[in-house]
């Protein structure tokens, strides 16, 4: 299931560095970086246009508000998974999965999405876990799901996925990532007509088709000031 | 889970012709509920999943008070939403707010 290739690294994907120091700049990192590598060598990739060959990525710590972002150059990868590859159903032990309901959701959504479309698959802490075997999930943390759309779909398609997400809990959230950028499925699903926002590499925008990012228009620029994102 | 608040100046009384609410709560992103206020001022409140990020919130905050002088109370539940996402958000939830 683990590539040691390395084709493309999209958003979400997560990285195996070859050793905790594999990152670019760590020394002006935070202590905990290191540590965190030290402990789990795993790193999500960002969506952000890095610069030169390197690919952006971030680094989990184990507060909500340790993540930080870095660059990682692809020879220091040992191997790459993407969130459509985990699966909790088989990959997960017994008592972990007793004790965080999110992984019981996955397994549940493992069973309602088998047959559909899009490729799909867990982020966030899951997902990290999934793929690292380090114990990231807490009983709190919610499943975030990434769906795959490379062909558009209709909003009574998005709405009738977000039905079958809702019947297994509220907190479980799906991102759709097209192959220009991302959107809530619940906003996307809720709102017909009306623009939603989308996550693109360069800045956020919003747009009524998703999938038509470069017809995007803007909102009052005025409004809006650029500012440096720390992700 | 943090709560934030901030007041800023804000004339501007007639700006919202009525409630808007904008955005989800998902990972990086956020929920704006705005409404008008009837007051000199604009008061917000924040409840963020994401602990310590007070003094960017307040850059994001006094920059979209740079330009928006409406008197509002704005609600934001945030969960792990950049900067750029928010000043989005905020930018169309006083779009809503004046229709």
């Amino acid at each position: 299931m683990i590539r040691t290739n390395l084709p493309f690294a999209n958003p979400h994907d997560l990285l195996e560095l070859k050793s905790p120091d594999s990152i670019q700049a760590l020394a002006g990192a935070p202590a905990w970086v290191y540590e965190s590598l030290l402990a789990c060598p795993y790193v999500v990739v960002r969506r952000q246009l890095a610069s030169g060959t390197g690919i952006a990525v971030g680094v989990r710590g184990e507060a909500r508000n340790q993540r930080w972002a870095g660059i990682v150059s692809p020879d220091r990868v040992k191997s790459m998974v993407s969130p459509f590859e985990l699966r909790a159903g088989t990959i997960v032990k017994p008592e972990r999965l007793e004790a965080i309901p999110a992984l019981q959701h996955l397994v549940a959504l493992e069973k309602e999405w088998c047959s559909l479309d899009q490729r799909w698959g867990p982020g966030g802490s899951i997902g990290f876990e999934l793929a690292s075997t380090f114990p990231a999930a807490t009983p709190l943390s919610d499943l975030d799901i990434v769906l795959f759309a490379p062909v558009p779909f209709d909003h009574d398609y998005a709405h009738s996925l977000l039905v079958s997400v809702r019947q297994i809990a509220a907190c479980i959230d799906v991102l759709v990532e097209t192959p220009a950028c991302a959107f809530s499925l619940s906003e996307y699903a809720d709102n017909q007509g009306r623009p939603v926002l989308l996550r693109c590499p360069d800045k956020p925008r919003m747009a009524v088709v998703p999938w038509h990012v470069a017809d995007a228009p803007h909102l009052e620029d005025s409004l809006l000031t650029e500012m440096e994102t720390p992700g | 889970m943090e709560i934030l608040n901030f007041k800023f100046s804000a004339k501007n009384k007639g700006k919202a012709k009525g409630r808007a609410h904008v955005g989800v709560v998902g990972s990086g992103d956020l929920e704006v509920l705005l409404e008008p206020l009837d007051a000199s001022s604009a008061q917000v409140r924040i409840r963020t999943s994401v602990p310590g990020f007070s003094e960017q919130w307040k850059a994001v905050l006094d920059r979209f008070f740079m330009k928006y002088d409406g008197a509002v109370a704005i609600e934001i539940n945030d969960a792990g939403a950049t900067p750029g996402v928010v000043s989005l958000r905020l930018a169309q939830a006083v779009e809503a707010s004046e229709q």
